[in-house]
């Protein structure tokens, strides 16, 4: 067996010593919501291979954050389903690095094997927005909360913070964040809330301007009943058939008629002035208070008409004879009538009392009755007034009537005071309510609780890594290779086939892949890429040269067809990166045991070797094949 | 124009006892009305009472229905219109939230 020259052998071994792999990490940014884009995002270069890969996402801002990669290959598909486990499945941690609009969260991924589709999926903490952050309060702020059974429970926060989780979970799935942000958030967030929100002042509040708003209904409530009865029951004006309230029995009115002469009620500008009627015949008025009284008693009041239709000169002789009469009790029980400044006019208390058939007040008894409350609440000196008068001459129809109207005035002015009270109960009440929805709006937007309701945002990129970088070898399908066999070379010997003596022979020449090979990903993590199988990665066929003649029977053997090199087939499998084992035939040509035959026969050899894949030669088959 | 107008707390809880206070607005001084509060939507068993006011010199009054219950969860409307009144009073109805 004759050697190659050792010098090519030296070459080759400096030339692979020399060839270096590239382990410079390379950076590739994600772009989210890119315009047009299907996926969540995009990268800003092609994926490298054989590299580490420092992948870069844009978080600008101040607020806290942290984030996820996960990295899987994906020859199809898309990458809504991550594996749990699997070859070249890597989850890395990201770290924010820089400041302001510059922040972004970065991580450095393994190095990818080529030509191989991986699903990227960035998952990182980000506030929301902050409209949908100020929806989300809004929200929060209306959160219905039973006050007065919250803050009797044993732990009033607790369910304040149950209640505003509601609130938060349905406007978050609302706004399509249900999956972003976890349930432990969420009630974290909830309880962060309900504290800062103070619960048990906000009880102690509610609970006294409730029970001052109560006491004042209580307050009101007897108002209003006495009220009632004063009217139904002092002055026993009827009440409404099937009307609410209890009934008065036996209730006796006051007399409607008295033994007195009516008051003359006369305007002086915005003011009223109550006299007798005698004081009253020397009144320019006169004739008014004639009008307004003879419509009450026609018959009584005729002769008072008549005076007040008299000229002034013959006024005097009949005033002085109606003053007399008029200083002494009428000589008949007049109608009870009272003037009532509202209606400018008097009003016979008989009318309060009219009902109709089925014994119910009649529409113009209420309407008397309204007129003379409106009365003794504007003009109580003036309608009592004339009652303090007639007592001079009928002291206990008019005392009676003058107790019953003070009572009146006495119970409409506590009832209409007692409703102010009440409103304004309502009004402190309804403030207190609406602070604590003010206050709960106030405080979702404070950033412990922004900061809380983080969302996790996960976008996908899938893309297929390109060429290695740099002075790794490309990833070629070819690969010169050098290294060494043994054969069992099968012969013709005494026209019979056996097996000669074995050869030890180096061998030069190329692994053939079939698609491109990755040296740098681990041999048991290669996957199975869209147009590469992993068994492609590690199995080639293997074509070269015997660097040494081998002989048979001494003679030096020749390759096929004569020629003075012996060429070599076979089919191996990557042990290592670099290093395969591989089998093979080798034809080659012969000459006869019998040195007197000069004919030639052919044999095969049969062979298992070990080489060394070489990357300075695919270097050049880089260049030559791109 | 004489109305009503209901005011309570909106949010209350199934079953539980509260205050409705229905203020009579403008109506003819003095009239004893009677004002009837009833629940027309919601779950049942639907409430229905009637109560009554003397009015005072203003038209205005308030009736108290103090022990309303409402059964829940659910969205009940209840509405108070007059039963018996001088005048006709505009209605009032409100939407509460019955808490479980």
């Amino acid at each position: 067996m004759r050697p190659m020259r050792s010098s090519i052998w030296i070459a080759l071994a400096v030339s692979w010593g020399l060839s270096g792999r590239a382990a410079a990490d390379e950076t590739v940014g994600l772009v989210l919501d890119a315009p047009g884009s299907t996926q969540g995002a995009l990268l800003t270069r092609p994926l490298p291979a054989g590299v580490p890969v420092k992948v870069q996402l844009p978080v600008p801002g101040t607020d806290p954050t942290k984030g996820r990669l996960s990295v899987w290959p994906q020859p199809d598909g898309t990458c809504e389903r991550e594996p749990s486990s699997g070859p070249q499945r890597h989850e890395i941690g990201m770290t924010a690095s820089g400041t302001g609009d510059a922040r972004v969260l970065e991580g450095v991924i393994p190095p990818l094997q080529l030509a191989t589709s991986y699903c990227i999926v960035a998952s990182f903490d980000r506030r929301i927005p902050d409209d949908s952050l100020a929806g989300l309060a809004e929200v929060v702020g209306k959160t219905p909360i039973v006050w007065h059974s919250v803050c009797q429970e044993a732990d009033p926060t607790g369910e304040v913070a149950a209640r505003v989780k509601v609130q938060i979970e349905t406007q978050i799935k609302a706004l399509g964040l249900d999956k972003a942000i976890s349930s432990v958030r969420v009630a974290e967030a909830a309880l962060t809330i309900a504290r800062l929100l103070r619960v048990g002042d906000h009880c102690k509040k509610l609970g006294e301007a409730d029970a001052d708003l109560q006491a004042r209904e209580q307050q009101y409530q007897a108002a209003a009943d006495r009220h009632a009865a004063v009217k139904h029951g002092a002055l026993c004006i009827p009440r409404k058939p099937g009307a609410p309230g209890l009934a008065v029995i036996g209730c006796t009115p006051p007399a409607a008629t008295i033994a007195a002469w009516p008051a003359a009620v006369t305007r002086s500008g915005a003011d009223y002035r109550v006299t007798t009627l005698a004081e009253a015949l020397s009144s320019p008025a006169l004739s008014d208070i004639a009008a307004a009284l003879v419509a009450v008693s026609p018959a009584e009041m005729s002769e008072l008409q008549g005076v007040a239709g008299l000229a002034p000169g013959g006024r005097a002789a009949k005033q002085a004879a109606l003053k007399l009469k008029l200083s002494q009790p009428p000589a008949v029980r007049l109608p009870l009538a009272l003037f009532v400044p509202a209606r400018g006019g008097y009003v016979p208390v008989s009318e309060l009392y009219a009902t109709d058939a089925n014994h119910a007040p009649t529409d113009e008894a209420g309407r008397v009755y309204g007129e003379l409350i409106h009365g003794l609440r504007d003009s109580r000196s003036i309608v009592i007034g004339q009652l303090q008068l007639q007592r001079q001459q009928d002291r206990a129809t008019a005392q009676g009537w003058i107790d019953h109207l003070s009572a009146l005035a006495d119970a409409i002015a506590g009832q209409i005071a007692a409703k102010a009270v009440v409103e304004e109960a309502e009004k402190a009440l309804a403030a207190l309510e609406a602070s604590v929805s003010a206050e709960l709006v106030r405080i979702v937007k404070l950033p412990v609780v922004a900061d809380l309701l983080r969302q996790t945002a996960s976008v996908p990129v899938r893309q297929m890594t390109g060429a290695a970088p740099l002075s790794d070898e490309k990833g070629s399908w070819i690969s010169p290779t050098i290294g060494v066999l043994a054969a069992a070379p099968i012969v013709v010997a005494r026209s019979r086939r056996e097996i000669a003596e074995g050869w030890l022979a180096p061998y030069a020449g190329a692994s053939i892949y079939f698609c491109r090979v990755d040296r740098v990903i681990d041999l048991n993590d290669l996957v199975d890429a869209k147009r590469c199988r992993k068994f492609w990665q590690r199995f080639s066929f293997t074509v070269g040269l015997l660097l040494a003649r081998p002989d048979v029977h001494g003679k030096d053997v020749n390759g096929p067809w004569d020629v003075g090199v012996v060429p070599f087939l076979g089919f191996g499998r990557r042990m290592t990166q670099y290093i395969r084992l591989d089998v093979g035939a080798i034809p080659f040509k012969h000459v006869d045991l019998n040195p007197a035959v000069s004919d030639t026969h052919w044999g095969v050899a049969l062979w298992f070797g070990a080489s060394i894949d070489f990357d300075v030669w695919a270097l050049v088959a880089g260049k030559l094949v791109k | 124009m004489p109305h009503l107008r209901i005011s309570t707390t909106l949010v209350q809880g199934s079953n539980q006892p509260f205050r409705v206070r229905v203020h009579v607005i403008g109506a003819r001084g003095g009239d004893d009305v009677a004002i009837r509060l009833w629940q027309t939507a919601g779950l049942p068993p639907f409430y229905s009472a009637v109560g009554g006011v003397t009015l005072d010199a203003n038209g205005d009054g308030i009736v108290i229905f103090d022990d309303v219950r409402l059964a829940g969860p659910c969205t009940a409307r209840i509405v108070a219109d007059d039963d018996q009144s001088a005048v006709p009073l505009h209605l009032d109805d409100v939407h509460i939230e019955v808490q479980p």
